[in-house]
């Protein structure tokens, strides 16, 4: 088993990547298939889709190689392009879904105090009502039907662990939006889940 | 005991979500362990949070790996095949030399008759085809805005950007960067400065003469409003102050090119702005696509070229109240039914 300091560095094996080295496919695709296909699945919940954007992920990786700078890391830019696609993705087959805004209210922005206070601390907590197994298949049911922008940012930040920069560069927002985005996913989650977890109570 | 600082609720967030880096995450151990409020907050932040410590990722099946590879392989072997092909061809590509045709003064001639009488016969039509291209251009821009109006709204559980305003405060004051809100463009201003729309999608490309003026994202975050009127060459509906005002359900106009009542308002804010309608006033279209018509975007985000200003089955013209001959920048519509775009 090679040991850490034997192992390429992103940078080469991009470079070894842009030349057409097969094992350096191998290689790359290898270091981040698992964690690039856990964010699809969490964020598109359909497995056609998450197999094609996993695939043209991947390929367009290797067409803009070009346009890589490889002093940057690049797992960063790799899940630009995956949610890139992703959305492409979601939006080809949402056509459909047209909000009609002019039915909702003026109101002040959420503010980090009403996302605390959206959060209740119950004795029982809500998920211990559900059986383990249970309880992941319905925490990704809850998160799945949340709005795509606020579904993309708590799998970014929560399973991810992105920095606010990195998700503000691959969001292409600014660093307070990534902040204000992430308070309201998270009272969204705790509300949702509440909410579900109640009905499986009753 | 204080109540804690935003910045301190902001640690105790982001430790529990596990983007603190050591020292952060040091200091918001010691917070939570001195501070009843921290260790509350953060009590409850865990509880919301802890479901999501259920999920566990599912790994990659290697079968998907492995077509991903192949296809990565055939892709750059294509690539490698196509970029040989095109050197050999180049290769063997026979030079050949013709004779420039307008040394002959008689090709010459023919040519730029042919060129003149074309010139005569295209030009209405790509007159017609850039007015056309502009529409089309307008319609995507407002397409853009309304994406951008959208993810807002995600964000901000359904609601509209909204700012503070008190009933009878001038509306049309663009521009204004002083604590009042005073224009009813602040409210789109909140999209450019939380990054939901890009500024330049405000400048419908049917408007002319072109004035671009260029801000850093750090300008723009300084500003409360568009700072200049040139930025911003569409009008957005004024919302009824009432809050008891009921939503008609049938759709109506939320925003549209440059309403034509308010082509040219004071530069100075000290003056009282009054203007009376006129039969110009009452008809005309937009100046944005040299009066031929507006694009205009309603609430389900359809947006239409409109060559008329009379909207669906009231015939309601957007860019006027009922029954209001002279408008000062202060009115708001009185019924459902009335609506308006401004400034």
């Amino acid at each position: 088993m090679k040991s850490d300091s034997e192992k390429p560095t992103d940078a080469e094996l991009l470079a070894r990547f842009a030349e057409g080295d097969e094992a350096a496919f191998r290689e790359l695709v290898n270091r981040y298939k698992n964690s690039l296909y856990a964010f699809l699945k969490q964020f598109l919940n359909h497995q056609d889709l998450v197999e094609d954007t996993f695939q043209e992920t991947f390929l367009q990786v290797f067409t803009s190689r070009a346009s890589f700078d490889t002093s940057r890391p690049l797992r960063p830019w790799l899940f630009t392009i995956a949610a890139n696609k992703a959305k492409d993705a979601l939006r080809k087959r949402q056509r459909t879904a047209a909000t009609t805004i002019g039915t909702m209210a003026d109101a002040a922005e959420m503010s980090f105090d009403d996302v605390l206070n959206s959060l209740t601390a119950d004795e029982t907590m809500p998920y211990e009502v559900l059986q383990k197994n249970e309880t992941a298949a319905r925490v990704g049911q809850v998160i799945s039907d949340m709005p795509e922008n606020l579904r993309e940012i708590l799998i970014l930040a929560y399973f991810n662990k992105f920095s606010y920069k990195q998700m503000a560069h691959i969001l292409s927002i600014p660093i307070g939006t990534v902040k204000s985005r992430l308070h309201t996913a998270v009272g969204r989650f705790a509300k949702e889940w509440k909410a579900a977890a109640g009905s499986e109570k009753n | 005991m204080s109540p804690l600082k935003d910045q301190q609720k902001q640690l105790l967030f982001d430790y529990c979500i596990g983007l603190t880096s050591e020292e952060q995450t040091a200091d918001a151990e010691a917070l939570i362990a001195s501070n009843e409020e921290a260790a509350e907050i953060h009590s409850k932040l865990k509880a919301a949070l802890a479901p999501l410590d259920t999920v566990v990722p599912e790994p990659c099946p290697d079968d998907l790996a492995e077509r991903t590879i192949l296809r990565l392989n055939n892709t750059a072997r294509t690539s490698q095949l196509r970029l040989q092909q095109l050197l050999a061809g180049e290769q063997a590509r026979s030079v050949a030399i013709k004779t420039p045709f307008w040394r002959n003064i008689g090709k010459m001639a023919t040519a730029a008759a042919v060129f003149l009488i074309a010139l005569g016969v295209f030009q209405s039509s790509s007159n017609f085809a850039r007015q056309r291209y502009r529409q089309y251009q307008c319609r995507s821009q407002l397409g853009g805005i309304y994406r951008g109006l959208s993810n807002y709204m995600a964000d901000y559980d359904g609601k509209l950007p909204a700012v503070a305003t008190t009933a009878g405060a001038p509306w049309w004051k663009v521009g204004r960067q002083g604590p009042e809100n005073y224009s009813n463009t602040r409210r789109l201003w909140l999209l450019v400065k939380g990054g939901y729309v890009d500024i330049a999608l405000f400048d419908c490309p049917g408007r002319r003469p072109k004035i671009t003026i260029r801000l850093t994202p750090s300008q723009i975050q300084q500003f409360n409003d568009f700072p200049y009127r040139e930025q911003i060459s569409y009008s957005f509906r004024i919302c009824c102050p009432k809050p008891a005002q009921r939503v008609s359900p049938s759709l109506k106009a939320l925003m549209s090119d440059l309403n034509t009542l308010f082509e040219k308002l004071p530069r100075d804010y000290s003056r009282p702005l009054r203007i009376k309608l006129n039969k110009d006033l009452s008809t005309l279209n937009s100046i944005n696509h040299d009066r031929h018509g507006q694009s205009i975007m309603f609430d389900d985000g359809r947006v239409d070229f409109c060559k008329n200003r009379c909207l669906g089955a009231t015939e309601d013209d957007p860019f006027t109240l009922q029954n209001t001959d002279t408008y000062n920048g202060t009115e708001y519509p009185s019924s459902e039914t009335d609506n308006l775009l401004a400034p």
